[in-house]
């Protein structure tokens, strides 16, 4: 019996021992865990396959969270949490994130759809008690949260979060709890997302948009020096105020360019990022630039701030580097910068 | 040349004018000086006599290497992913002291054991999943203790659930599991009770509640299913007498308000009584599950033999929650029978139960359960259980 009894300790000593190496976590027993699945496959019907991202969703989250918003996640949300990146073969087409939200009613369990720049793409309930649920499950309420970003469904919601803001969301009297319930989840999902998986989504989102600019590309290059000291030089006096101040909008030491190559080994086109910033506004830009040097196309991550400076940015679009001398606007001169910059980096014009 | 170089000055200009009839504008745009055409080209390839340096390759097998700790810049070198990539591990303590009114016993079982979880993953995708739960459990005179324990004041090494679940299949394709699971039937498949008070009908209707071996599971449309083949044995692998146990379930959406679900069972499971040998038991059971604000109703039925017996199960459970259910309250009554040459041998138990959960770390619970009507020889009475659980 004496032996028996330490060889069982004996061998679990060892299985805790190797487990203390492993990083903690702790939360529902782990047999309860199940993907997705399903709805992965709905969200994305030409997904072939999805990764899980396990990541720690911690108190550092917890305040980011409680910083952007009027509320944060609660105690049980805490812990090891998946992100779902499902994928066309290698190319990533979007995310999925399950929270918890609670109601009067019990914790509903909402999974979501979002495009790799953190837009709400769709959702469906993995668990949820409340009578209103068929509710905001039909397409009148979906729509209303589709193609939404942070601060357009945070204007959703009264100041405290807690209620519906007045005539920004259409849903029947009765339904209006569940569907401020609904617009906190999807807020929490997108500020949690965003912070606990970070350097995923600087991983994804470029891909993403590479994939989007260009679909026949077959490889991805990051051109790891797009400024030189040189270059940073000559736009600083070139966009030189009468006070001496760069005029430039750019944040030139985020700047981020990607080559597209395609089958053929040729260039197919560019991709470049650039935080851009001008009175208060702070937004991540997105540059589409054919391998010809024209704009095809420029895309705010997570939303415009303001439908003008959508409008002002838009109106870039189609902007070829041997124009670039006609640029007046902020959002032009900003155009002109990344098509000098795709330029050197390799573009034939 | 010199014509452009003249013309741009005034363009900036031009740019100026422009600044308060634009939101999205320079502020004060004027030429400096110092810009050229020249300048304008040295920015190009041809300019500076250097273009910007081409990178590395940027694919999705970055994502092996990202973690919040590292910088993307830096993926490309750094190691290949740890085997603790993807995991989930936690060490868990519990002890679960108890009293029987039936026969006087004061006593408590204690578990500490691990709960790890991990995703297996490669370039097309996840592949597997393991879930291993081992448990050192002590038990001294606990009430229902498992059946593994050789006496009443016995170590044992328990596995509740530890197997490996292959899903490379994917889109809604079937995954094969394999390793010790429960065993597939009724509500346990539906309702996680490993590590609690609450339980459901295994133990009493199979004599076991997991076992070893293999299952076919998925979900297609709204159609959830689990097929198993096992050893029959329970916690551990026994090559005496050829137990087995097939069973399986099939059933709607657990994600829905309401959920169905049919279950069969059939198999000779390994007895723990002194005599040994197998039990052959058959079964075919239903249940249903309906959620509807706070409360959850659940009910499941099942019967069929138990050797040459003939016998039945009848659960009806409704739960009540608070709003981030972190207290847990349930009722469940649980009618079974066996007729037997005598007639029918019935027994009637009640269990009213609470769950408390106040932090992510701490779960008390505690279960009152009382025998109304009890089976064969076995005496009325109560039985108290708590546990205190701590996971970190």
């Amino acid at each position: 019996m004496f032996q028996r009894q330490s060889e069982i300790l004996v061998a679990f000593l060892i299985l805790l021992v190797t487990g203390v190496t492993i990083k903690e976590s702790y939360g529902q027993a782990y047999c309860a865990l199940r993907d997705p699945t399903k709805r992965i496959y709905e969200f994305y019907p030409d997904a072939t396959s999805y990764r899980s991202l396990v990541r720690t969703v911690d108190q550092e989250v917890r305040q980011y969270v409680s910083g952007k918003l009027p509320f944060t996640i609660h105690f049980n949300e805490l812990g090891r949490h998946t992100l779902y990146l499902p994928v066309n073969g290698d190319r990533p087409i979007g995310l999925v994130h399950a929270r918890s939200e609670a109601g009067n009613w019990g914790l509903s369990e909402i999974v979501w759809s979002l495009s790799p720049d953190l837009v709400v793409e769709d959702f469906q309930f993995q668990r949820c008690r409340s009578r209103k649920r068929s509710v905001v499950e039909k397409d009148a309420f979906k729509k209303q949260l589709i193609g939404k970003d942070f601060q357009q469904l945070k204007a959703m919601l009264s100041e405290d979060g807690r209620t519906l803001s007045n005539g920004k969301v259409t849903v029947a009297a009765d339904a209006q709890e569940m569907a401020a319930t609904v617009i906190r989840s999807a807020l929490k999902t997108i500020a949690v997302t965003e912070f606990t998986w970070k350097q995923e989504l600087k991983v994804i989102q470029p891909l993403h948009h590479v994939n989007q600019a260009f679909p026949n590309n077959v490889r991805i290059e990051k051109i790891s020096q797009p400024y030189s000291a040189a270059v940073i030089e000559t736009f600083q006096s070139a966009f030189k105020t009468s006070s001496g101040k760069d005029s430039s909008s750019i944040k030139r030491s985020s700047v981020e360019v990607y080559k597209s190559i395609a089958a053929d080994e040729s260039e197919a086109g560019f991709v470049v990022k650039t935080p851009w910033e001008m009175d208060g506004t702070n937004i991540k830009l997105w540059w589409y630039v054919r391998n010809d040097g024209v704009i095809s196309a420029v895309k705010s991550q997570g939303g415009w701030p303001t439908p003008e400076t959508q409008k002002a940015f838009e109106s870039v679009v189609g902007l070829a580097t041997d124009k670039i001398r006609n640029c007046s606007s902020a959002a032009e001169i900003a155009g002109a910068e990344v098509l000098l910059l795709v330029r050197r980096s390799g573009a034939k014009k | 040349m010199r014509q452009m170089n003249s013309y741009w000055p005034l363009l900036l200009v031009a740019v100026a004018m422009f600044c308060d009839a634009l939101p999205i504008v320079a502020q004060e745009p004027k030429a400096s000086q110092e810009l050229t055409l020249d300048a304008l080209d040295s920015l190009g390839k041809t300019g500076d006599g250097k273009a910007a340096k081409s990178g590395s390759e940027f694919s999705l097998s970055l994502l092996d290497q990202a973690s919040s700790q590292s910088e993307v810049s830096n993926l490309a070198e750094s190691s290949q992913p740890l085997w603790t990539d993807n995991l989930r591990f936690t060490v868990d303590l519990a002890y679960r002291p108890s009293f029987s009114g039936r026969d006087g016993t004061i006593g408590g079982v204690g578990f500490a054991g691990i709960d790890l979880h991990k995703i297996f993953t490669d370039k097309e995708g996840d592949w597997g999943t393991l879930t291993l739960q081992t448990y050192l459990s002590r038990n001294d005179n606990g009430a229902e203790p498992q059946p593994d324990f050789e006496d009443n004041s016995d170590f044992e090494l328990v596995n509740r659930i530890t197997n490996f679940n292959y899903t490379r299949h994917g889109k809604g394709k079937t995954n094969f599991r394999i390793g010790h699971f429960e065993v597939p039937f009724g509500l346990e498949q539906i309702v996680n009770t490993n590590g609690t008070l609450r339980d459901y009908t295994h133990e009493q209707n199979f004599g076991l509640k997991s076992d070893w071996g293999v299952t076919f599971n998925g979900e297609a449309n709204d159609v959830e299913y689990e097929l198993g083949l096992s050893r029959g044995s329970g916690n551990v692998w026994r090559r005496r007498d050829d137990p087995f146990i097939v069973a399986g379930r099939i059933g709607s959406s657990r994600e829905q308000p309401v959920v169905l679900g049919i279950s069969v069972f059939h198999g000779d499971v390994l007895s723990f009584a002194p005599a040994g040998g197998t039990v052959e038991r058959s079964r075919v059971g239903a249940d249903f599950t309906f959620a509807d604000e706070k409360l959850i109703w659940m009910a499941e039925v099942s019967a069929g033999f138990e050797d040459k017996d003939r016998a039945y199960t009848a659960l009806l459970e409704v739960d009540w929650t608070d709003s981030n259910e972190s207290l847990l309250v349930y009722n469940q009554t649980v009618l079974r029978g066996f007729g037997r040459v005598a007639g029918w041998d019935n027994e009637l138990r009640n269990s009213l139960g609470v769950r408390w959960t106040p932090d992510q770390h701490w779960t008390a619970s505690g279960q009152f359960s009382h025998f109304l009507d009890p089976l064969g020889s076995q005496s009325r009475g109560s039985v108290l259980e708590f546990q205190i659980r701590y996971r970190f």
